[in-house]
């Protein structure tokens, strides 16, 4: 444990920003061991995003001065053995529930992302040689660099972190579900009970801790791997020399999850987004509306001036 | 007693049934909403019937606003008679728009933010905005056409001017908010906010066309002869171009639709696919093709009935158009989703589709007695008349 978390331990940090050693503060109360943790002040506490935004806001001022690395994890699916145990630690660290599912005779459940799985195991049979095999994928939010999510939310909502989560503040979401939409790889889901959007936080909590991704903490093959995501793409880059295939390192301008497999991603089911960014490819459409607003407002008057002309025709008629 | 007097208090009977007929709609409009606000039903995609709904909406508000524009920046006169209706056509309009958009949002408590945490890179903060911009030029340029009179002689121009750059940014923005998703590669084009505005345009000529014919003959009063050479004259050619315009367009953003790998499941979903249907009964036979024998044809081509009788046809191509474009663009699955998703419109969703119509004709409606609308009326008190100059018999 590093000092930086030790020192965590001694100090109690309410929403409001203050730190309170003795724990009083009139709102929620947070301590950081290793995780945030509510209520050691007794009081009840405010939302539990307010409360971890100022918890870590205060984390971001008290780290030291150094520029904050980009991270992300390769995820290496020739070592994957698809326990799940990644999809368990998800859910045992972020406190989801469990979802209930029905028997599909396959080892896959639950079968999609929800607002309470944020982690999910693929099972996938490939033919090879004549026999059949099985290649295990893990999907979760992507962490793109340049996130369509981001963009498009209209009061930044969901927000791009400077180590690599996208995260999601529900206090400024107004439910319209753009970034549903936008999302090239389909993955925030909409709690219609409690009308917020879920998604994988990349354990934003524990990374701004020095921590890693409980999923990558749990990994017992060591499939799932952390560290600066420059690092991460040298390691990918190792793999692609010797005849694996990549996916993550260039999609959509880059993401913080970067895939090793020896099996082609389209045949796992991994969509065909290209490495065009959301960012760029929404610039290119603001000429299309300025022109589009120039050509409309003369397309408009060469008509008048068509109509004004059969007038005066008319009338000399 | 007089057979005038008669008359009008048939009129006025009249009257009162269709305001107690919409009141009724907004009724069920009102219970669909709470439907929809407490009772939280989950939906198999995240932008259902109210979000083409709006978009149609706002096509037709924006729309009627271009053609309006004509007169108001182009000073075509012979759009003089129209105009106040046209302007009050694009406010009532919008109404609706308003209506479905809101409610649709997930979290309505929050709706505030869009305005207090405004984000410039996000099209959806910049709609709220410039919806805002738009409503607000309508009213002045309402109060301006209908007090012409008493304003300043650049005022209508000016306002006409401000009124049409609105409309233009207004609605490129709402084509580039779909246009811009690459993640659908159904929508995904740098011609969507140009076939928007194709659309809005269309829409916008032919609920001219419906609102003020059926007016008329709600009255019992036949369109004035001046109208109907309007209708023919300046009406006619418009719509006609534009229909051909939007099936250029449709070609054009299908067929290399074919030759990309992912754009062919969303080609063969319209064209062949569960929404051909819709695609080719609604969206191309009924709100193109037939229009547009029906106008060229010269049997037919110089009737304002049938003109009329086709305007409806185009309303109702135009809406599926919307309809397909946007369930349709999500219904190819998410990454875990085998296959196509189905979307059937709730119960909530439907009851509030109708309430929103009803809301826009009784404001329609009421708009239309309260304000002098016709050409030769003036405003009494500010804007309003006090009383209303009934329209001549046969007339």
């Amino acid at each position: 444990m590093s000092t930086f978390q030790k020192e965590a331990e001694k100090e109690w940090f309410c929403g409001n920003g203050t730190s309170s050693p003795d724990g009083t503060g009139d709102l929620s109360c947070w301590s950081y061991d290793g995780r945030l943790r509510h209520g050691f002040c007794g009081n009840p506490g405010q939302s539990t995003s307010r409360a971890r935004l100022s918890a870590r806001k205060i984390w971001q001022r008290r780290l030291p001065r150094r520029k904050i690395m980009p991270k992300a994890v390769l995820v290496d699916l020739r070592k994957c053995m698809g326990c799940r145990g990644c999809q368990v630690a998800c859910k045992q660290w972020n406190e989801l529930p469990a979802v209930t599912t029905q028997n599909r005779g396959t080892y896959e459940n639950p079968p999609d992302l929800s607002p309470h799985t944020w982690s999910l195991v693929k099972f996938r049979e490939i033919g090879e040689n004549g026999t059949v095999k099985w290649v295990f994928s893990k999907w979760q939010c992507m962490h793109c660099l340049q996130p369509a999510c981001v963009t498009v939310c209209p009061t930044e909502a969901l927000y791009k972190t400077e180590e690599g989560p996208v995260l999601y503040d529900e206090s400024r979401c107004i439910g319209c579900q753009y970034c549903r939409t936008a999302c090239p790889f389909s993955i925030p889901r909409f709690d219609w009970e409690t009308r917020v959007v879920r998604k994988c936080t990349l354990c934003g909590d524990r990374i701004a801790g020095g921590l890693e991704p409980a999923c990558v903490k749990t990994c017992p093959p060591a499939a799932l791997s952390f560290g600066k995501r420059e690092a991460v793409i040298a390691k990918a880059n190792e793999a692609e020399a010797e005849g694996a295939y990549l996916y993550g390192r260039d999609e959509v301008g880059g993401t913080s999850w970067i895939y090793v497999s020896d099996v082609p991603f389209d045949e796992l089911g991994y969509p065909d987004v290209g490495t065009k960014s959301y960012p760029s490819h929404s610039a290119g459409i603001w000429g299309s509306q300025i022109s589009t607003i120039v050509v409309g407002a003369a397309a408009l008057g060469l008509y008048s001036l068509y109509l004004r002309r059969k007038k005066i025709e008319g009338e000399q008629r | 007693m007089k057979i005038s007097n008669r008359l009008a208090e048939g009129r006025e009977f009249s009257l009162l049934m269709w305001i107690a007929v919409l009141l009724v709609g907004v009724v069920l409009g009102v219970y669909g909403a709470y439907h929809l606000i407490v009772r939280q039903e989950a939906s198999s995609i995240p932008w259902g019937l109210l979000v083409p709904s709006y978009v149609f909406f706002a096509l037709a508000a924006t729309g009627s606003s271009l053609v309006n524009s004509i007169l108001t920046v182009f000073n075509v006169q012979r759009f003089k008679p129209i105009i106040k209706k046209g302007i009050l056509l694009s406010l009532v309009l919008i109404v609706p728009a308003g209506i479905f958009i809101i409610l649709d949002l997930g979290k309505l408590v929050s709706a505030y933010n869009m305005y207090f945490l405004f984000q410039p890179g996000s099209r959806m903060a910049w709609m709220g905005v410039l919806y805002i911009m738009f409503i607000a030029s309508l009213i002045l340029e309402l109060i301006v056409v209908l007090r012409e009179e008493h304003m300043l002689k650049w005022a209508p121009r000016f306002m006409g001017i401000v009124v049409l750059v609105v409309t233009l940014a207004v609605h490129t923005n709402l084509g580039a908010l779909f246009g811009a998703v690459a993640a659908k590669p159904l929508w995904s084009s740098h011609l969507l906010p140009i076939h928007f505005i194709i659309s809005a345009t269309l829409v916008g000529a032919v609920l001219h066309i419906l609102f003020i014919s059926v007016t008329h003959l709600v009255k019992r009063a036949s369109v004035p002869s001046e109208l109907k050479q309007l209708f023919t004259d300046c009406y006619r050619p418009l719509i006609i171009g534009l229909i051909i315009i939007n099936l250029v367009l449709i070609a054009v953003k299908f067929i290399p639709e074919i030759f990309s790998p992912e754009g062919i499941s969303y080609v063969k979903l319209m064209v062949a696919g569960p929404y051909s249907g819709l695609f080719w009964g609604l969206e191309i036979a009924v709100g193109c093709i037939i229009p547009l024998i029906v106008l060229l044809h010269r049997k037919t081509r110089g009737s304002v009935r049938w003109l009329l009788s086709v305007s409806p046809l185009v309303v109702i191509g135009v809406y599926f158009s919307k309809y397909n474009l946007l369930i349709g663009g999500q219904s190819i699955g998410p990454l875990f989703t085998e296959g196509f998703i189905s979307y059937v419109p709730g119960v909530a969703d439907i009851l509030l589709f109708v309430g929103g119509i009803a809301a826009c004709l009784l404001v329609y409606t009421l708009g239309e007695r309260l304000l002098p609308v016709e050409l030769e009326e003036k405003p009494a008190w500010f804007i309003f008349v006090r009383k209303r100059t009934p329209l001549k018999e046969g007339a």
